[in-house]
């Protein structure tokens, strides 16, 4: 059985490998990505140019390779049904099923070649346009502590502030007045290296009506084997993420940090979320390690597009199978504002009973469509790979077992199903 | 055969290319005749851009829009990094739009810089917005006053007022530039025997360039600015404003009609006063108004980077042009308002020249406005007007404006030096007293550290050298107008 999904899958290579298309993808996405550099308008520093490249190079390729995928794989069976090359194949004793896993698998290498150009591609640009010739000493150590990176959130082990009203704000909000303090305590994990900075990331909203009036803090630092706590002053936005580079911390100490709010220009109550207001950030592994992490997750999708392609084209012919997969990638590209703003989005108009109707008829809708898609936005590397984010393989594995084995799987057993049941000896006109 | 055929659709091809070229020149211009069009062609388009707005038709508003939903929720969750793009595409694909372009320039110089504590981050920010609009709103949009106007408010409010606290490193950073490129204050032509390696020599062909390239001033319509109403002093924001918004006068003049074309300016200035809620044309010249009232009040500036000496103090010699400027809009507009702030002006006018010793010019003023203004109390001499205007500067020290402080303080220090060059010792020493007793009076008022960052005097020692410097100049004409 083996061997004949392996033979299949490598015809199916050889064709693509022949054809045009795959040329002309290969060109795209060389010349996107290479051009990305010279048409994308950051902020002007060096870390907003590198995470805007990072973000547009890597959502491009995913684009590019996500319509790729869904429009050869659509392609792979139907065209073959419409050219008559698949009634040979069918007349061997060759298992529907085989034949479908032997495409996806023929597909999947394409993918993976593409995937590995666009990423040494992207991998090479991104080393060229931040090398030593062309960066600052300063830019190169803040690129490769915040942004070249894979860092992770650690929330606090304990919050010290004023007890708060049961059922009141305080339950997600501690507030520090003016001139009062609030601490947390954070254990730094023993896996983190010596070596590496520590860093805090807070954010807070104060009790003005001026949403972005900086605030005056200190913060004090304090670790077990620290005689005297390293003290740092500064004027804080609120609303705003900030973050604060920590002095060396050994491995496995209890830290304890502590804010005052000093602000005595126009006094206002600083408020921090109870369990996000400040965290501490350890760097978890190198950005190359995270970036191959990215694009495993990307590879997750495409095998998902692939097996979608490969069932929609095992039903229809191959413009309708396109226009499906089409669709289905259009709806499951909105995944994540479909599961967040869309269910909450209301119908207000008279008389009350349409809105209702409207309203019910419209959930029902987007209820389905969050059923039926895959949950995409949860494995976006966006999220993660532009900000310096960890990706952890549990992540990548999740990825895998729902995308590829869940969606793809289920997508597989209907395909086989389907291409096994589609009559292949219709007559042609 | 086969080759034959394909070699004739080719020519076929190109035949047919070559004809729908010669008539789609034709074919513009009767849509252009017959007002045909939406909008006018794009200028100095590039052609990704020509492509793209032509090509896209009625979907460029719907991915604008989305555009906007996702500069929005980025902002709000303070990822910055990708807005200068995303305004950047928003902007191409409406590049008529001019609210569009005014919007986001303001965002990024108001909403986007305040989100960083530091002063070099959002000095990135507001020069960020400022691009946006120069570089290349004013590409697209040559004919519009809006823009010109909204550009020019970046320079006068942004800049130039006290609102945000890093106002004062954003102002030493356009001197500096401003600076380094013209040698100096303003743009000199080249004197006989100058060496040009002097660092107040005229600048040289490559800075002359720059102006043009990277600031997008022409050095000829800034020698003009400078003949009509100035010479102004280019290192300050309000100069620049100036600039922008009598470019925008320009424009309008020799497009007439070009204002009413244009699209809505603007409303997203939080303050009341600000030109945006008035027509491009009326809005320019209002800002003109302001400038060059501000230029009179500090339009001469005493700036050393090396000591971080940055002193605005006032220009008295364009007191006549302010004033005749002002009377030629009022004929022009007829309005109330505007004869309001001309009245508040004039009586701003009359104490700061009283705070220098020019009692005989402050005196006419108040003639002139009494003359003018019919609603003013006549009972009220020129004397008690002076004596209750410092009585209400000093009960309200802490609304008043800094320059208006500075011109009391440095007045006062001037008359000292005045008196003290006479042998007068006695009245010397007492506007000497008085000088400090206002500095006091209004850092008093200054209690926070924020509002001393934002509205602080300069040290009385510093104020005392302009002083003396300008008593000095006065005793040979025509110094007063070289600044440093």
């Amino acid at each position: 059985m083996l061997s004949k999904i392996i033979a299949i899958s490598g015809l199916t290579l050889r064709t693509a490998m022949r054809s045009r298309v795959f040329a002309l993808l290969i060109a795209m996405v060389v010349i996107c990505i290479a051009g990305l550099p010279l048409m994308i308008k950051s902020d002007g520093t060096a870390a907003g140019q590198t995470q805007l490249f990072i973000h547009y190079a890597f959502g491009l390729t995913m684009t590019l390779l996500s319509i790729a995928a869904a429009w050869s794989a659509a392609g792979a069976i139907s065209l073959e049904v419409a050219g008559r090359q698949m009634h040979v194949l069918v007349t061997k004793p060759v298992h529907a099923a085989e034949i479908w896993l032997g495409k996806w698998l023929g597909l999947m290498t394409i993918n993976l070649i593409m995937l590995g150009l666009a990423g040494g591609l992207i991998y090479g640009l991104l080393r060229w346009t931040t090398r030593n010739a062309v960066l600052s000493a300063d830019d190169q150590v803040s690129l490769r502590e915040e942004i070249l990176t894979a860092h992770s959130l650690i929330a606090p082990e304990q919050t010290v502030s004023k007890p708060a009203p049961p059922g009141g704000a305080g339950q997600t909000l501690s507030a520090v007045p003016p001139g009062e303090t609030q601490s947390w305590t954070f254990r730094v994990p023993e896996r983190t290296s010596p070596g590496n900075a520590l860093f805090l990331q807070f954010q807070f909203a104060t009790s003005r009506l001026e949403r972005q009036m900086p605030v005056t803090g200190l913060w004090l630092i304090n670790a077990d084997d620290s005689t005297k706590p390293y003290r740092t002053l500064g004027s804080y936005t609120p609303h705003v993420g900030h973050a604060l580079k920590l002095p060396p911390v050994a491995p496995g100490q209890l830290l304890t940090v502590t804010y005052k709010n000093v602000e005595t220009a126009e006094p206002a109550t600083v408020l921090f979320a109870a369990n996000t207001g400040a965290q501490l950030l350890i760097r978890e592994s190198g950005f190359e390690s995270n970036f191959i992490r990215a694009l495993l997750l990307v590879l997750a999708r495409l095998a998902f597009f692939s097996a979608l392609g490969l069932t929609v084209g095992a039903l229809f012919s191959f413009p309708v199978a396109v226009f499906t997969a089409f669709a289905f990638l259009f709806i499951t590209g909105l995944s994540g504002w479909i599961g967040t703003e869309a269910l909450m989005a209301e119908v207000d108009l008279s008389p009350a009973w349409l809105a209702g109707l409207l309203n019910a008829a419209t959930y029902g809708i987007i209820q389905l469509a969050n059923f039926v898609t895959p949950p995409l936005a949860r494995f976006e590397p966006l999220s993660f790979l532009p900000t310096g984010a960890f990706i952890p393989w549990a992540l990548v594995g999740t990825a895998w077992g729902i995308l590829a084995i869940g969606y793809g799987g289920t997508l597989a057993v209907l395909g086989f199903w389907m291409f096994s049941r589609r009559e292949m000896g219709l007559a042609a006109i | 055969m086969k080759n034959a055929t394909a070699i004739f659709l080719l020519l076929a091809a190109l035949l047919g290319l070559w004809g729908a070229a010669r008539v789609h020149e034709q074919l513009w211009d009767y849509r252009a005749r017959h007002q045909l069009l939406a909008a006018a062609p794009l200028e100095n388009a590039p052609p990704l851009m020509a492509f793209t707005t032509v090509a896209l038709g009625g979907f460029r508003g719907l991915i604008a829009d989305l555009l906007w939903l996702r500069t929005i929720r980025l902002q709000q969750e303070g990822r910055v990094f990708e807005i200068a793009q995303l305004a950047d595409w928003i902007t191409k694909l409406e590049p008529h739009f001019t609210t569009v372009w005014a919007f986001q320039a303001w965002n990024m110089a108001y909403n986007i810089s305040v989100l960083f504590p530091d002063a070099e981050n959002r000095w990135r920010w507001v020069n960020n917005g400022i691009r946006l609009l120069r570089d290349e709103g004013l590409r697209y949009n040559p004919r519009n006053p809006n823009l010109y106007k909204e550009l020019g408010w970046l320079y006068q409010h942004k800049i130039g007022y006290i609102m945000d606290s890093a106002h004062p490193f954003y102002r030493r950073k356009l001197a500096e530039t401003m600076q380094a490129v013209l040698h100096g204050a303003r743009l000199e032509t080249n004197p006989k025997g100058t060496d040009p390696r002097s660092p107040m020599a005229p600048p040289e062909a490559g800075e002359l360039q720059r102006l043009r390239e990277e600031f997008k001033l022409d050095p000829a319509l800034m020698r003009q600015l400078d003949a009509e109403y100035g010479p102004f002093d280019w290192r300050l924001p309000e100069t620049h404003a100036l600039y922008w918004a009598w470019r925008g006068l320009q424009t309008a003049r020799d497009n007439p009609g070009a204002d009413e074309q244009t699209t809505a300016s603007c409303s997203c200035h939080p303050d009341a006063k600000a030109p945006s809620a008035l027509p491009g044309v009326q809005a320019c010249d209002q800002m003109m108004l302001q400038c060059l009232a501000a230029a009179f009040r500090q339009g001469r500036l005493d700036f050393d980077p090396a000591t971080d000496l940055y002193v605005t103090t006032p220009r008295l010699d364009l007191l006549p042009q302010v004033m005749k400027t002002y009377e030629q809009a009022i004929a022009r507009y007829d309005e109330r308002n505007l004869r309001t702030v001309y009245a508040n002006f004039l009586g701003e006018a009359i104490i700061i020249l009283h705070s220098y010793g020019r009692d005989a010019q402050a005196r006419e003023i108040y003639r002139q406005a009494l003359r003018r203004y019919p609603d003013l109390d006549r009972t009220i001499s020129y004397d008690d007007f002076i004596g209750a205007n410092f009585v209400a500067m000093q009960k309200d020290a802490g609304d008043l404006p800094p320059p208006n402080a500075v011109a009391v303080v440095e007045g006062l220090l001037f008359q000292a030096c005045r008196r003290k060059a006479a042998g007068d010792a006695k009245h010397a020493a007492e506007f000497e007293r008085q000088a400090k007793a206002f500095r006091d009076i209004y850092m008093q008022a200054r209690a926070s550290e924020d509002h001393r960052l934002r509205t602080g005097l300069p040290e009385l020692d510093i104020l005392r050298r302009q002083a003396e410097r300008r008593a000095q100049e006065e005793t040979t004409p025509d110094m007063e107008t070289k600044t440093k």
